[in-house]
């Protein structure tokens, strides 16, 4: 039951803390694959539509040029599938934006009831950062009180801190921060232990392997409207 | 908050106290908290005032701090870190402001985001005594007036939840425990 507990309480956010210099020190209670550097995740932010052929997306009506290939034509973006809502976000003529996530450590502290016991414990940590810009709605310029999010989903795999035979895999596990717009602007760091934090779990341990399974940034309706990719000019 | 899938052990350490702190953490003018009712705190909470200066980064001379080198863009950017994103109540967090581009001199305001009275300065020390989410922002200006600003996203949480979640030493924990009024430490989970 322990196991279990500890496992997804880890769960969410992490990358190879086995890169950080603290890792170096402490030796993990199990091998398993990983690499044995792989500190950072930058990506940028494109479009995202409503897929075509998949569950939950629409249905074929078309083909590309070839004849051979189903589409769904036209493309549709979340937001014109939910009906084109007030607040929905669009891309401005300089629009862009992009999403990191970069192994780093979180200097815990105790606070004032124990400063001897804290600062000198560092953990793994994994620091979030997303930067938007020339993000429109309806009214120009999107900006506050409309606040958009980020949603991820993430598959860890660590040495448990209960159970040092054998790593685990945690369950894909879902989360998520809010992200305020000013202008058109948006500019947000947070970090796994601050998610996990808000969750109730503990940092994650060291020596966790992260693999990042989806991201998806969503507009003030909750609407998909940016994911990992490129646009190819 | 605290309904979650922890053991027993934690499913104690987020129960609501009905006793309060005792007066050693207390200050004059006790603070409302959310979600559970703890001590509220002051930097000068630990019995010997003066102890926690909040113009003193001293502490983080060899902090390794999370900024950009350069802007992306050339319009104006800046880019800021926190020496923790989650931390107890009370503590003392250090904010750090970096102007990647755009005209000297910088200035930079610290909205703190629990409604406290915001800093201002490359650097600024806080001691947050709400608990929950925050999203403390600065906003920086350089010479020409152009305006750029960072969110960081952090939380403040209960001691105990902290001190449990950090895996502190179990006397420590025990003791924070007795501070706050809340119930020993179960016995082994079966």
């Amino acid at each position: 039951m322990k196991k279990h507990i500890l496992a997804v309480g880890a769960a969410v956010l992490a990358f190879s803390a086995a890169s950080t210099a603290n890792a170096a020190t402490l030796a993990c209670g199990a091998t398993f694959q990983h690499p044995a550097s792989a500190k950072q995740i930058k990506a940028s932010l494109t479009q995202a539509f409503v897929s075509c052929n998949n569950p939950g997306g629409n249905v074929p009506n078309a083909t590309t040029q070839t004849g051979t290939v189903p589409t769904c034509y036209p493309a549709e973006t979340y937001h014109e599938n939910a009906g084109s809502q007030d607040g929905g976000w669009l891309w401005g003529p300089k629009g862009k934006g992009d999403i990191s996530f970069k192994a780093g450590r979180n200097k815990l502290c105790g606070g004032l009831l124990y400063p001897q016991n804290t600062c000198g414990l560092d953990e793994s940590d994994l620091y979030i950062q997303i930067k938007m810009s020339d993000i429109r709605d309806n009214t120009g310029l999107a900006t506050e009180p409309n606040v958009g999010s980020v949603a991820t989903v993430a598959r860890a795999t660590f040495v448990d801190r209960a159970e040092q035979s054998a790593p685990m895999t945690v369950i894909d596990f879902p989360t998520g921060f809010g992200i305020p717009v000013v202008n058109g602007k948006i500019s947000k760091k947070t970090s796994a232990t601050e998610i996990l934090g808000v969750l109730s779990q503990p940092a994650l341990p060291q020596c966790t392997v992260l693999e990042v399974v989806g991201v998806q940034v969503k507009d003030p309706n909750g609407n998909t409207f940016a994911t990992i990719g490129a646009y190819l000019p | 908050m605290c309904v979650v899938l922890l053991g027993s052990l934690l499913q104690s350490a987020c129960s609501k106290s009905a006793e309060p702190p005792p007066a050693a953490v207390q200050t004059a003018s006790p603070v409302a908290v959310a979600p559970t009712p703890v001590a509220p705190v002051s930097p000068t909470a630990q019995g010997s005032p003066g102890a926690v200066d909040l113009n003193d980064f001293s502490d983080t001379a060899n902090f390794e701090w999370d900024l950009a080198e350069e802007a992306e863009d050339p319009e104006f950017e800046i880019d800021a870190a926190v020496t923790s994103f989650y931390m107890p109540q009370g503590n003392v967090v250090t904010f750090k402001a970096k102007a990647l581009n755009g005209t000297p001199p910088f200035e930079f305001d610290w909205n703190f985001g629990d409604e406290t009275p915001h800093g201002s300065g490359e650097m600024v020390k806080h001691v947050y005594t709400k608990i929950g989410r925050h999203n403390p922002r600065v906003t920086g200006t350089d010479a020409s007036g152009a305006t750029a600003h960072v969110d960081l996203g952090l939380t403040v949480d209960h001691p105990v939840k902290f001190a449990m979640r950090t895996q502190k030493e179990q006397a420590v924990i025990d003791d924070l425990r007795a501070r706050y009024g809340e119930p020993p430490t179960p016995g082994p989970t079966p």
